[in-house]
């Protein structure tokens, strides 16, 4: 027994690892939870995954992962894994398992059918970030130019819209100009609704590395542990911040730190936006935000003397009603200080899913792919001709945005829906209408790991897919960095990747000429390449999978004009693949991706919050992360013993003390929690970093989302999860 | 090597489905990609945690010491993680733990991770208390390390530690818990925590063990000054002196602390135990009456209950078959002498059946297995088991078996009245829990600003015993009514002594094996802050 436990010599630089689990060789892949990209060494015993190791020599993780890539193995063990494909009997109500050929010819039958009864507008498909590069692309094209249909959406929409359309307003494309290396170069750090500390804690790392012992502003309503790390906190009422970040605008200005030559080179409407941000004075943001004139010129005064101001943003700011002007306002403080394009600067959305990056280039759902325009003659002949496809199979309309799509299953409109690796019925707003929303739809398919999902429960259809580590393709990291997932393990049963499903769809639907091309995951990552040339994101400069992991992982721009240089201007002609420089930024030159390569200054008067607080909800939560062990609807990170072990099982609301004591309640007490769309109950957990008169609950407990029905951006369609009026009751008082 | 897919198709036609669901099952991956990442004979991690390790191995006096920096710990469990991938540990299983001290300073409030493993204390707790030797403490490192293949399964190092490391495997019968990497630090690499934190905020340094005991045991008792010294809100450092440095720059001392609220849970009933216990100590009292009164059938019932006692404690190991080495620890374990005490017992008690003026003996022999039993249980440093408690509750059992048995055999009421006043006593001790929760709940109403402060371990056991053991204490407290009061006032009236005089004997042992029942799940274990699992 003791044995058991004993040492060797592992060799592949791992280390020491126990005997039975010294692998025979490893195999490199990039993480599939979050979008930091870090890399893992899977140990290989028998020609399966036993193990893994964080990867020492990969410029992103530097050897290191949280629990979640750790623990990256456990989710495909689980006992609920789906293994077979299962359809839902008319007569009994149950789902039975039938053969692939049954569950496919009934997806096609139903969906086709449906769509010549009530129009191409009457199914939707809604995606994920989770899946790699190559198959949303597949997913993408498939649905749209294969099957006709028109409506699609992913659940990037909740998490990295904004970002997607601020960018791409401000920037003239969807382009965040940082790399990691950034995190270590900035003297002044600003984090506005992130808390990177525990949503991105291999990125904290980079933070605390930093060498020039740097200023780091927090923006949070809440004393994150990223606040706690922060030298300075800056705790701002939920949902004020674009008053704030203006008043940090009008302040920078008023105080002569705008970088004059930098704003009238390479952006357009300063002048106006001055104008505008000059009434938002220190009294007027202490009245609205709750952010003292002190804690605001202090934070204004590191701003302005830093030397490589950095501005980092992620949910608090996507997930909010204004979030498009708000990310906005991030991108003009960093334009009007000429903070952009040298190391240690830049407006830097961090991103959430390890694929958002790939969904916003390539999921040909909002656009088609690499940031065209489906409005757009030009782009729909440019992606017809790329693919060899007819032009009339591209549509000529938009589709609708997710939450169009629920309510049109309210309405009746949307009759059929095909759910692929996301958990609508736990992370869509107003969870018991969702629920009853996917009953009504005449066919529901759902495409996951697990058949026990909130989801999957009410499938008709549900199609069995192999997970992270049972299949290949590449993911974008937040840094725009390409990097490789390989099968290290053999799917259970009849699950199959999302990449052959799509192959087997595409043949059952009569389009296997069309998709004649799109044999492999590699193949498809050629016409990626296509897709890109010549475009802000080319990548034509990248062999294929082989030369992303001997890089690696390569960040987009890489073209096939940049490689040529690169080989020429090697001393000697080497073995290995063109290596470029690993760490890369954005607008070095100064030149956007805007027709006349400047950045634009982009604003708006700030709204009050709909649904706001008031006597009869006078507490707003805030929901967010709650642990580095959990990841979103928890569907993964709940099938490992020792993530399970890592956080509170059941759900819990966060409550200042003071709040706790004037209601009566005992901390560790269940408490009733009422929104206007719902009501709960669970634990309370006193805790003084959230301000009193504010409550937090982690997003990962079903609980959460029964209260949130959330109000949107008007740019992004972005649901806002970080404000929703609520009113707290002891039990007693509530039965 | 030559991939082939495991994958048959079910008929002899191939379909573009059969393909698919073939291609699925190659990991093309292995046979095409791994090659190229080459052997590397020094961990490539070297570099990173060169200087997170002591480059000697310690001096004499000296031992290895995780060094935790609580300010660089932004509390993302890595390190548990790393610990269960890197040392193999089965799925359930982890020998790190993260909590959290929450400090509030003024309008500013602070948490505080807490990574916590094995302390590998200066006097280890599970190494004193362990029957079968199966702790050793490295002569050079200092490292507490559990030899699984001696270990019997008894969890009572569960008991002994003050933070509760060793964890038991259901699975192996055995428990577990760090080595802190003795096997990598031998060879220059890290342990798997050190190497796995991105912050580096756990470090191995090495302490002097006279410079711990210095700290932790040269003040009179337990006090937060002492406490603080190790970490605030955590066990007495003085039961076990842990080696474990926690450092930070803010200053506990004069801050509110909020210790996270979890829900009170109940702890392992350890069943076999609780009947041991309860078994061992009637048979005691009734082996005390048969030597006073001579009566054959109290030692045979002594004799009885003896046995099944001590039967029912073979249940409660995950490997029995080595229990024969439970004697073993004698020199240090509580728990090996009560096996002692107990193995000379009841062969005294057997005897006394044959010879009658062996009982004597054999009664004073029990006496001292009784005290033997309290030791065991007092020397975890639990509240709830202090010594003078334990001692009351343990040996008030073995009077009220002596004065039912009098009772009986004598038909003198007085002994009746004498158990009536033995279980009195007994709940008012057993009481004071809860009366230390009530006490806490008022305090907290009557306070204006509701500093929502943690609850002591007492405390903890108080609001247990009112929530989710309340229907326990009730059956306790009403059967002793009945066996205590009520039964002996009707055999008082009635004269019917068997009837009445059985069901008491009856009430008394039910409301007993309920109050044992209560010793073992009412207890709160000292724990690190946050409990973390």
């Amino acid at each position: 027994m003791t044995q058991e436990l004993a040492l060797n010599d592992a060799g592949f630089g791992l280390g020491k690892i126990p005997a039975r689990l010294v692998p025979q060789t490893t195999v490199r892949s990039v993480c599939g939870f979050c979008s930091t990209g870090c890399s893992l060494d899977v140990h290989m015993r028998d020609g399966a995954a036993v193990n893994l190791t964080p990867s020492v020599q990969y410029p992103v993780n530097l050897g290191m992962a949280c629990p979640k890539g750790w623990e990256a193995l456990a989710p495909l063990d689980a006992p609920d894994r789906a293994l077979a494909p299962s359809l839902r009997d008319r007569t009994t109500g149950l789902r039975r398992d039938v053969s692939w050929d049954e569950a496919l010819r009934s997806f096609v039958g139903r969906f086709r059918s449906l769509m010549e009864e009530h129009g191409p507008e009457s199914v939707a498909m809604l995606s994920t970030g989770q899946m790699t590069t190559e198959e949303m692309a597949f997913a993408g094209a498939l649905w749209k130019f294969g099957l006709g249909a028109l409506h699609c959406d992913s659940n990037t929409r909740q998490c990295m819209a904004t970002s997607h359309v601020a960018y791409k307003q401000s920037f003239g494309f969807d382009a965040p100009p940082y790399t990691y290396a950034d995190f270590e170069a900035s003297d002044v750090l600003v984090f506005v609704g992130s808390n990177l500390c525990i949503a991105h804690p291999i990125l904290w790392q980079r933070v605390l590395r930093n060498p020039h012992r740097p200023e780091i502003i927090v923006v949070d309503p809440r004393r994150t542990e990223t606040a706690m790390g922060a030298t300075q906190h800056l705790p701002l009422r939920p949902k004020s911040d674009l008053t704030l970040l203006y008043g940090i605008a009008a302040l920078l200005i008023q105080l002569e730190a705008v970088n004059a030559r930098f704003v009238a080179e390479h952006t357009t409407g300063f002048e106006d936006f001055a104008a505008f941000v000059k009434p938002f004075d220190p009294a007027r943001v202490e009245a609205e935000t709750g952010v003292t004139a002190t804690q605001l010129i202090r934070c204004v005064e590191s701003i302005r003397r830093g030397k490589a101001v950095s501005f980092w943003w992620t949910m608090g700011v996507n997930q909010g009603h204004e979030s498009t002007r708000t990310a906005q306002a991030l991108i003009n403080l960093a334009l009007m200080t000429g903070n952009i394009g040298r190391p240690g600067t830049g407006a830097n959305s961090v991103t959430g899913q390890c694929n958002a990056m790939g969904s916003r280039l390539f999921a040909n759902a909002t656009g088609l792919p690499a940031g065209r325009d489906f409005l757009k003659t030009q782009d729909r002949l440019e992606v017809s001709q790329l693919l060899g496809f007819p032009l009339s199979r591209i549509p000529e309309r938009n589709s609708w945005a997710y939450d169009q799509i629920v309510d049109g299953v309210e309405s009746g409109k949307i009759k059929g829906l095909w759910v692929i690796a996301t958990n609508t019925a736990h992370s869509w707003g107003g969870r018991d209408r969702v629920a009853r929303l996917l009953q009504k739809v005449e066919f529901l398919a759902v495409q996951d790991l697990y058949g026990t999902t909130d989801t999957a429960r009410h499938a008709d259809l549900l199609l069995p897919a192999a997970g992270w580590g049972e299949k290949e393709g590449t993911l974008i990291n937040s840094e725009r960095r390409i990097g490789v997932v390989r099968r290290v393990r053999r799917a259970p049963g009849q699950a199959l990747s999302d990449f052959n499903i799509f192959r087997l769809i595409a043949e059952y639907s009569g389009n296997d000429e069309l998709f004649r091309e799109w044999s492999s995951p590699e193949a498809v990552f050629q016409i990626l390449k296509r897709f890109s040339s010549g475009r802000p994101c080319d990548i034509t400069g990248i062999e294929g999978y082989r030369h992303l992991e001997a890089c690696g992982g390569i960040q987009w721009p890489f073209s096939a004009l940049d490689r040529a240089v690169l080989m020429e201007h090697r001393a000697m002609p080497l073995p290995e693949p063109a290596a470029p420089i690993p760490e890369r930024r954005l607008f070095e030159n100064g030149r956007f991706f805007t027709p006349d390569q400047r950045a634009r200054f982009l604003w708006e008067t700030p709204r009050p919050v709909p649904h706001g607080a008031d006597s009869e909800y006078p507490f707003i939560l805030l929901t967010g992360r709650g642990t580095s062990a959990q990841w979103h609807t928890n569907t993964r990170t709940e099938k490992s013993a020792v993530l399970r072990s890592l956080y509170p099982k059941e759900a819990y609301v966060e409550v200042h003390p003071d709040s706790l004591c004037r209601l009566g309640v005992t901390p560790g007490d269940e408490v009733e929690v009422q929104s206007r769309w719902g009501k709960i109950r669970c634990r309370c957990v006193a805790t003084a970093t959230v301000q009193p008169g504010q409550i937090f609950m982690p997003m990962h407990y079903a609980e959460t989302n029964v209260l949130t029905r959330p109000d949107y951006d008007a740019y992004s369609r972005q649901p806002s999860y970080k404000y929703c009026a609520v009113q707290l009751r002891p039990i007693a008082d509530a039965s | 090597m030559k991939v082939t897919s495991p994958y048959k198709p079910a008929s002899d036609v191939f379909t573009s489905i059969d393909r698919v669901l073939s291609e699925q099952q190659v990991l093309s991956a292995v046979e095409r990609f791994s090659a190229w990442h080459g052997p590397h004979h020094r961990p490539l991690l070297e570099p990173r945690y060169r200087s997170l390790i002591p480059l000697t191995a310690p001096a004499k006096g000296e031992q290895y010491a995780f060094d935790v920096d609580l300010d660089k710990c932004s509390g993302c469990k890595a390190c548990v993680s790393a610990c269960h991938s890197l040392n193999g540990l089965d799925e359930e299983e982890t020998w790190r733990s993260v909590g959290f001290l929450e400090t509030v300073s003024g309008d500013e409030a602070r948490r505080q991770f807490v990574t916590t493993a094995c302390h590998h204390c200066a006097d280890p707790g599970c190494l004193n208390g362990c029957p079968v030797l199966a702790y050793e403490k490295d002569d050079i490192t200092g490292i507490v390390r559990h030899l699984d293949d001696q270990c019997m399964g008894c969890s009572y190092c569960l008991m002994t530690c003050a933070y509760e490391v060793p964890r038991y495997s259901k699975k192996r019968g055995i428990v577990r818990k760090c080595d802190m990497c003795h096997g990598r630090l031998a060879d220059g690499e890290a342990p798997a925590c050190v190497q796995s934190c991105p912050n580096e905020a756990i470090r191995i340094t090495t302490v002097r063990q006279d410079a711990l005991l210095e700290r932790y045991r040269s003040g009179a008792g337990r006090s937060e000054e002492t406490v603080n010294a190790f970490l605030a809100h955590s066990p007495d450092p003085g039961i076990t002196v842990p080696s474990t440095q926690y450092r930070s720059a803010w200053p506990t001392a004069d801050q509110r602390t909020l210790p996270p609220q979890e829900t009170v849970k109940p702890a392992e009933p350890h069943t076999p135990l609780a009947i041991l216990l309860l078994l061992t100590q009637f048979s005691v009292g009734l082996q005390i009456a048969g030597a006073l009164n001579g009566s054959r059938e109290c030692l045979e019932m002594s004799l009885a209950l003896g046995m099944l006692g001590l039967i029912s404690g073979f249940f409660h190991l995950g490997q029995p078959r080595r229990a024969w080495r439970a004697f073993l620890g004698w020199r240090r374990s509580w728990f090996s002498r009560e096996v002692i005490g107990f193995g000379l017992y009841i062969p005294l008690a057997a005897l006394s059946l044959v010879i009658p003026k062996v009982a004597g003996l054999a009664a004073g022999v029990g006496m001292v297995c009784v005290a033997t039993s309290v030791m065991v249980y007092a020397v975890t440093g639990r509240r709830f088991w202090s010594l003078g408690a334990t001692a009351l509750r343990f040996y008030a059992t073995v009077s009220l078996a002596l004065c039912m048995g009098m009772w009986l055999v004598s038909a003198s009421h007085l002994w009746a009245l004498l158990a009536a006043l033995v279980l009195g006593v007994k709940l008012v001790v057993e009481l004071s829990p809860v009366r230390a929760m009530i006490s806490l709940t008022r305090s907290q109403e009557d306070s204006t600003k509701g500093t929502a402060t943690g609850m002591s371990e007492l405390q903890r056991t108080g609001r247990l015993l009112l929530s989710s053991l309340q229907r326990v204490l009730l059956v306790r407290c009403g059967s002793a009514l009945f066996g205590g009061m009520a039964f002996p006032a009707m055999a008082l009236l009635t004269g019917e002594l068997n009837v009445w005089g059985g069901s008491a004997a009856l009430c008394v042992a039910l409301s007993e094996a309920c109050e044992r029942s209560l010793f073992f799940v009412a207890v709160s274990p000292t724990t690190m802050p946050g409990g973390g699992r």
